[in-house]
């Protein structure tokens, strides 16, 4: 506290706190009685807090005699600089430079004055009894001078030899972003982000270089040194960098953890020496959805169904009402709000420093019902002990509570996304009260139609209660101790608990399915604890031109699952929604799973005269995740890079000044997944056997379905990387430049047994590979760089092919994946895992269009490769504009290529009748000679062209997922800080952002940018225990939520 | 030289990270399931094991798909059935190779095998003291009896097929087919080791001395001798194990064959062996369901009586007694919309439904079901008896049987017209116990009848000629036995098809 009073910051935790209850006043959700507490709290705090600061003002006037320097901080334009801090170092003493560059600081005259602002290099300079120092500040080589964080350390970004991309993420509080991995969408070359559903608080999906795995494809995450299998735990706000190590020659020293598909390195904010600060952001908007898709209305739908039943108009019960016109994508959708507030204090001596982060979302979703908040905390502390030691520690904390509603299924399954679409317009919200006793008719539940099976959409949203309550912490606590020969030891033990509790309420009243039910209830729990311990030596030391660094270490790591679930049926009331409000509980399940790795691993980078740069890296991991036969596995990386620039040829050549040529080779892990944690062992299943036709039978066990593979390995991947970073005319323009060939070989899959086994499945290393190669380049400009106005402009592309080889299928090395649900029942499988073949190939008859002669659609007569949901290429543009105190960017993302399978509008373009149907089927085929893409609809259940289309995978629901977004635009205003002084603001920011305001596609559904297999596996901690693997099925849009269109407004403030 | 303590210190702790790393750390076993890994430790571990061969029993195939493949294919039954793909070809001898009952009851059976596998490979090994060597092999012998079982039910149906006697494959999943009479060599080495090793009967219930009703017994390992031995035409064997079935003792007719059926009479005196089923608790069989006629069930039922085998029972006097005749049918009118192959009963009027398992609901029977009935025993020691030349005892036995149904003695004297008698007795008196194809088979073999005449001389309620065999050609010899499955021949490259497939 001393510090924060010491730095006059007194006044601004007043308005701190004031901000954050009007905040919260705000939120709509308060109660009011909370309000006045609140007000009260301040106003007492209030009261003290000043009495103590002028006291203690007061006496450090007094404690001692000072110089006053003072001076001017320009720019390398010669700009002057506003907010530059400047602080004594070793002291806690700082201030910041006015409106007009100028500062003043009193300082003993043999102090060092640190000058240091974001973006700019810092400077170091003593006062040698001088009283007036002016600065000239420096970005010049700025991006080339960046810290990297690699694995187990960090590197100078021109030392780097291998491919790593960093992500700038200082827009991250200055837009709405919610979810960490939105940060990286459009931002970085060869890393595409896709959001498989748009529903608050759902995962996104990460790919890193294409599909490196056929069981996942998400990349490993490591947040503060700490593995992480995502990063749901952080609010983005806290977020200070992230790095994304693309090639093995930088992931290979996380071994087998995942790695094949890349690593995301997160750093979270520290606190900085002699330097505090309080950020505040705030911003709140509205959400709808960005697209609907026109249905038929009643009359539209009466004469499908009149053609459907062959000319004979459907007899419509008594108590449905033709002029009822239910829009249902309007009941469904609505304008939804999202609040997102956080507050970050930071701080330090020249002992240690601090942050502490609070974080606040609550968003809900555009689909009426569905919401999601979240309330985070972060912590982070490190101070220096002593000479030698150093201890820190990062605490991330959060607790969410999620509605979901029900999504990526068939109306027949209550899948509320599709049910909007499919609900017939007659069909009321609620059935009257009152009408003719009639058979089939239920009054007063949620409205239902007689003509198909699905309740409407309100049914599936408020009908079914879904909610799940998830805390998620992640944490390190970290021990430095320099060690004789300039050796740092580091030890660190990282803690990550997530656990989460699902609950499902039906209610036994309101639906045709809850009554059918009575009702029914099911909870399941999930809790995964992580500890790792990392034990590191770093030694760093420069002989002459020699530069050298090594690091060794090892690593043992221990997670441990729980997953308990129970289910009840026949509830007598809906106002208990808790399992014993049951009157039958079944199907009780509780289950542990444990797995640990054990790793050594060490790398040597050398320099020479900064010219020629080499890297080696050697990990190896022990496991138990694979086959006990092998265990242990190792995984080396070679790189090396050359500083073109720094030659002595190049020394005359002024129209490039950094040119690095790098290449690397390495080899990296993926471990069998998740859902076969102990994959030598056959298990064994509970059965029970009645001797003597007892009423109490006898338990047993007999083997299961899977047979255990104790020389099962993980899955390897080669790969090679060629590139170069270069910069032009004083680095306004920088390229960087990869090629990369990942081979994946080992490959996992479950592979049915003959029936001699029992029919039993084993998961092997089948031989073949699956190979990525691209090419991705990024090229930043500073287009225009005045003081005034400046332009920066970015852009990054990446070109990606998949392939498999070297499966064999002719033995049957063909895996059928993406299977969908069609109307109430099982529906065809989509894509395919075969030879020769993309992953994520669709797969099935290729459609030839509408005979105009009989109205059937034609097909071809074999199944065939109907085209890739793995985009050929994918790109990101930014464009960041400034004009004095206004800026404005622009975050556009694309990608080109992909096809999705519109199981959508399989469902809603059935021609099959019952349902309601989307307008596509007003083009549909009526009589001969018409010429149309849309099939026949007449006497269409007797049709098999009709059967065929609505039960096979065809090109007929393919569709082109490219498109091109406008993802991002923010428009902002920087306060004028002289204005702000005055009531001691040190910056602030106001800003108004557009997301998703626009999309170029082709598409005919919501959004191309969906999954309705989320990321596309089931490859988690959750899914541990599920028996077989889940090979990848991506690109499938069945039902998936919407994607919205965002609108905020929104304030950065810095105190 | 404080240097060098927080040197050490830290060299400490570096080992102490490394020591984490032995072998244990690594070495995860589940928790949460058993496996082959942690189990088949103790004595305990053995029984219940032994539980685990017996249950998968409860499957699909000796619940009632067997039933479909013998008294369903054969001239007892039509199938019937809503699956049209996977149970009327059975009734049509149109099966191919994928068929999904042929491909699924030959992995059900496997893994049966495997089940018992897993025993005969793991108890060996248990050194547990409280498991005493006598223990031992009878938990081995009771795993043989299963397994002897499930191959002869294989061999039978699919001929000449694989030997899979372990379940440590050492990484061979791909086994070659054994011969017909390597099977049965294994089937008999089974069965005599069973037979040596097992009790006399199974009489009591108390859970220490394991010997429950309902486990494999020497009666049953005796019956299965004879049955197989039959089945290879070795009817010297095959009387032999009749015979000590007979002289043992343990078992006798009951006096009226109504008392043979239904959750009163389960384990009578004249079960052999049959798979268990429980009253109030939560195992039932739901094969039950499947046969027979419950009014609320709007699904077609399956074996329903063959017009054939109804004008069997007419000419033997069965539907005059009413004994046998009607504790085998329950005539009633379907209350389900009827997939009947080329109409063989009009289903507008009362069609014979199974009436064996007579407590069905809803899929939650509490019947028994009986595989080896001491009624089949004396059978076939009649027919061993009068094709080994004894028309005398086999008159006896036949009669015996005759009369228990409340039939008149057999008119027959002949070798030919008693072995015709015989088999005739049999088809009555077993009708859906899984029998009727196999002794078809048998007298086949034996040159009592042409199965492909009589096959292709099978009639509807109307007199009209079955038309069976793809597009109406006839059976032929190639499909008395199953093909491998498709799936099979995919998976298993050392597979071959059967002729004619």
């Amino acid at each position: 506290m001393y510090q924060l009073f010491a730095n006059k910051k007194s006044q601004i935790l007043f308005v701190f706190l004031r901000l954050f209850a009007v905040t919260l006043q705000r939120l709509n959700k308060m109660p009011t009685g909370i309000q006045p507490i609140f007000k009260l709290l301040i106003r007492s705090m209030k009261r003290k807090l000043t009495l103590i600061v002028v006291l203690l003002l007061t006496g450090c006037a007094f404690a001692f005699a000072q110089t006053t320097v003072s001076g001017t901080v320009k720019d390398d334009q010669g700009g002057t600089l506003p907010g530059v801090t400047v602080v004594i170092k070793g002291t806690n003493t700082a201030v910041a430079t006015d409106v007009n560059g100028k500062y003043s600081i009193s300082a003993p005259g043999n102090a060092t004055l640190i000058f240091s602002f974001i973006g700019l290099n810092s400077q170091e300079i003593s006062v040698n009894n001088r009283s007036v120092i002016d600065v000239a500040m420096t970005s010049g080589n700025k991006q080339l001078n960046e810290i990297v964080v690699v694995g187990y350390g960090t590197q100078k970004k021109s030392d780097i030899t291998s491919a790593i991309a960093t992500v700038s993420v200082k827009d991250v509080s200055s837009r709405p972003i919610v979810s960490p991995e939105e940060a990286l969408i459009g931002k970085a070359p060869g890393v595409q982000v896709s959001i498989p559903s748009s529903e608050p608080g759902h995962d996104l999906s990460v790919r890193v270089r294409g599909a490196g795995s056929v069981n996942g494809v998400e990349p490993l995450y490591v947040v503060d040194g700490v593995l992480a299998s995502d990063i749901k735990t952080l609010d983005p706000n806290s977020i200070e960098s992230i790095s994304i190590l693309k090639d093995a020659s930088s992931t290979s020293i996380y071994g087998a953890a995942g790695s094949t598909n890349g690593v995301v390195m997160i750093t979270t904010k520290q606190g900085s020496k002699g330097k505090s600060a309080i950020d505040a952001n705030f911003s709140t908007g509205v959400q709808q959805i960005s697209k609907k898709i026109p249905v038929l209305n009643n009359q539209q739908w009466l004469a499908l169904q009149t053609e459907i039943d062959g000319g004979t108009a459907p007899v419509i019960p008594s108590f449905y009402n033709l002029n009822t016109n239910n829009n249902w994508q309007d009941l469904a959708y609505h304008n939804a709000m999202q609040t997102n507030a956080s507050v970050g204090v930071s701080g330090g001596s020249e002992k240690g420093t601090y942050y502490l982060g609070l974080g606040y979302l609550n968003q809900d979703g555009i689909m009426v019902g569905s919401n999601f908040d979240r309330y985070s905390a972060k912590f982070s502390v490190n101070q220096t002990a002593n000479k030698w030691l150093t201890v820190g520690g990062n605490i991330n904390y959060n607790r969410s509570n999620q509605r979901t509603v029900p999504q990526n299924a068939s109306a027949a399954h209550g899948g509320a996304v599709i049910a909007a679409l499919v609900t017939p317009e007659y069909v009321p919200v609620f059935m009257p009260a009152t009408t003719n006793p009639n058979p089939g008719y239920t009054p007063l539940v949620y409205g239902y139609s007689t003509f198909y099976s699905g309740d409407n959409p309100l049914s599936d949203i408020y009908n079914n209660n879904n909610n799940t309550i998830a805390n998620n912490l992640l944490g390190d606590t970290h021990a430095e101790i320099k060690l004789p020969f300039g050796i740092i030891y580091r030890s660190q033990l990282n803690l990550t608990m997530e656990n989460s509790n699902y609950e499902y309420f039906l209610d036994p009243y309101k639906s045709l399915n809850g009554i059918q039910k009575n009702g029914s209830a099911t909870q399941t729990y999930n809790e995964t604890t992580r500890w790792a311990w990392d034990n590191t030596l770093t030694y760093d030391k420069t002989i002459g031109l020699h530069k050298i660094n090594v690091v060794v270490g090892t690593s043992a790591l221990n997670e441990k699952i729980f997953v308990s679930s129970q289910t009840g049926t026949g509830f007598g009331s809906s106002a208990i929604q808790t399992l014993n409000g049951a009157s039958s509980v079944s199907a009780p399940y509780s289950a542990r799973a444990e797995w640990a790795t054990n790793s050594y691993f060490g790398r040597a980078t050398y320099s020479y005269n900064d010219k020629y740069l080499l890297t080696a890296t050697l990990r190896a991991d022990g496991t138990s995740r694979v086959g006990f036969n092998n265990r242990w596995g190792t995984f080396p990386a070679f790189s090396a890079g050359w500083k073109v620039s720094n030659e002595d040829f190049m020394k005359d050549v002024t129209w490039i000044q950094d040119l690095k040529i790098r290449g690397g080779w390495g080899r990296t892990g993926n471990f069998p997944p998740y859902s076969l944690l102990y994959p030598s062992y056959t298990p064994l299943n509970p059965v029970k056997y009645p001797f003597n036709s007892s009423d109490t039978s006898t338990p047993g066990y007999s083997p299961g379905g899977q047979i255990g593979n104790p020389d099962l390995k993980w899955e390897s991947g080669n790969s090679t990387n060629f590139g170069f970073d270069a910069g032009f005319l004083n680095n306004r323009i920088t390229i960087t430049a990869d090629y990369y060939y990942k081979k994946v070989t080992n490959m996992i899959f479950p592979q049915v047994l003959p029936g001699t086994t029992g029919g039993k499945t084993i998961l092997v290393n089948l031989p073949g590979n699956n190979i990525n190669k691209g090419i991705e380049f990024n090229i930043d400009g500073a287009i225009v760089k005045q003081h005034d106005f400046s332009w920066d402009m970015s852009l990054n592309m990446s070109f990606n092919n998949n392939k498999m080889i070297g499966l064999d299928s002719a033995k049957g090395q063909i895996y059928y994946t993406g299977g969908v649900s069609l109307g109430g029942g099982g529906g065809p499988t989509t894509q395919i895992i075969k030879n020769g073949y993309s992953l994520g190939t669709f797969w099935g008859y290729k459609t030839e269009g509408v005979d105009p002669q009989t109205g059937n659609e034609k097909f071809s007569t074999d199944q065939t490769n109907l085209g890739s949901a793995l985009p050929k290429f994918t790109y990101g543009i930014q464009e960041n504009l400034r004009y004095k105190a206004f800026s404005l960017s622009l975050l556009f993302d694309g990608v080109y290529g992909n096809k999705v399978y519109d199981v959508t509008r399989q469902e809603t373009e059935q021609l099959n009748g019952g349902a309601n149907e989307t307008a596509g089927v007003l083009l549909r085929w009526e009589k001969p000679g018409d010429v149309t893409s849309v099939p026949s609809a007449i006497n269409s259940p007797n049709n098999p062209a009709i059967a065929f289309l609505n039960t096979n995978s065809t090109s007929y629901y393919l569709e082109s997922g490219s498109f091109f977004r406008l993802r991002n635009a923010t428009l902002g205003y920087n306060f004028n800080p002289d204005l702000l002084k005055s009531i001691g603001i040190q910056r602030a920011r106001l800003f108004v952002t557009g997301q998703n305001l626009f999309m170029v596609t082709k598409y005919k559904g919501y959004t191309p940018d969906v999954n309705s297999y989320g990321n596309g596996t089931n490859n988690k901690p959750g899914n541990a225990q599920d028996g077989g693997p889940t090979l990848l099925s991506l690109g499938i849009d069945d039902g998936a939520y919407p994607a919205a269109r965002i609108y905020t407004i929104g304030i950065n403030v810095q105190f | 030289m404080r240097n060098t303590k927080i040197f050490l210190a830290c060299a400490g702790i570096m080992a102490l990270g490394l020591s984490a790393c032995k072998k244990s750390f690594i070495d995860k076993a589940p928790e949460s399931s058993l496996t082959t890994g942690n189990f088949f430790k103790t004595a305990n571990d053995a029984e219940t094991g032994l539980i685990g061969a017996y249950a998968t029993m409860r499957n699909g195939f000796y619940q009632y798909n067997n039933l479909l493949f013998t008294d369903g294919r054969s001239d007892n039954c039509y199938v019937n059935g809503d699956d049209n793909t996977g149970e009327w070809p059975l009734e049509n001898f149109t099966y191919s190779p994928s068929n999904t009952k042929v491909g699924g009851e030959w992995a059900d059976l496997y893994n049966m095998i495997a089940s018992a596998n897993t025993v005969l490979d793991n108890v060996p090994n248990i050194t547990d003291p409280a498991l005493t060597a006598a223990r031992k092999n009878q938990i081995l012998a009771e795993a043989r009896f299963l397994r002897a079982m499930h191959y002869y039910w294989l061999v039978t149906e699919w001929g000449p097929t694989p030997l899979v006697l372990t379940t440590n494959y050492g990484n061979n999943y791909t086994p070659k087919r054994a011969t017909v009479a390597e099977v049965y060599a294994q089937i008999i080495a089974d069965l005599q080791f069973a037979d040596s090793n097992l009790p006399l009967t199974a009489a009591s219930n108390d859970p220490t001395t394991k010997n429950q009703i309902g486990r494999a017994t020497q009666g049953a390992a005796d019956a299965m001798l004879a049955k197989t031995y039959a089945q290879m035409g070795d009817y010297t064997n095959c009387l032999t194990y009749c015979n000590k079935v007979i002289n043992g003792g343990q078992y006798s007719l009951l006096p009226h064959f109504a008392n043979l059926w239904g959750v009163a009479n389960k384990n009578n005196a004249e079960s052999i062996f049959e798979i268990q089923g429980n009253q109030t608790g939560t195992y039932y069989n739901y094969g039950a369901e499947i046969f027979d006629y419950v009014s609320s069930d709007n699904w077609p039922k399956r074996n329903i009586g063959s017009y054939d085998l109804i004008q069997a029972f007419a000419a033997e006097g069965d539907t005059a007694t009413n004994e046998r005749y009607h504790a085998t049918f329950n005539w009633q009118v379907a209350n389900a919309a009827f997939n009947m192959p080329l109409n063989a009963w009009d289903p507008a009027k009362p069609i014979p439904f199974t009436n064996k398992m007579p407590d069905a609901g809803g899929f939650d029977s509490p019947d028994d079901i009986e595989l080896i009935r001491y009624a089949d025993i004396i059978l076939l020691a009649a027919e061993a008896n009068n094709e080994l030349g004894n028309t005398a005892a086999a008159t006896t036995e036949l009669n015996q049987i005759r009369t228990r149904a409340g039939i008149p003695n057999t008119t027959a004297t002949t070798k030919t017209d008693l072995a015709l008698a015989i088999l005739n007795e049999r088809r009555l008196e077993l009708v859906n116990e899984g029998c009727r194809w196999h002794d078809l088979l048998r007298a086949n073999a034996n040159g009592t009848i042409n199965i492909i005449t009589l096959m292709n001389s099978q009639h509807d309620s109307n007199g009209n000629l079955l038309k069976y065999g793809s597009n109406g050609a006839g059976v032929d010899q190639h499909l008395l036995i199953f093909p491998m499955p498709t799936n099979e021949l995919q998976l298993n490259p050392n597979l071959t098809q059967n002729p004619g497939y």
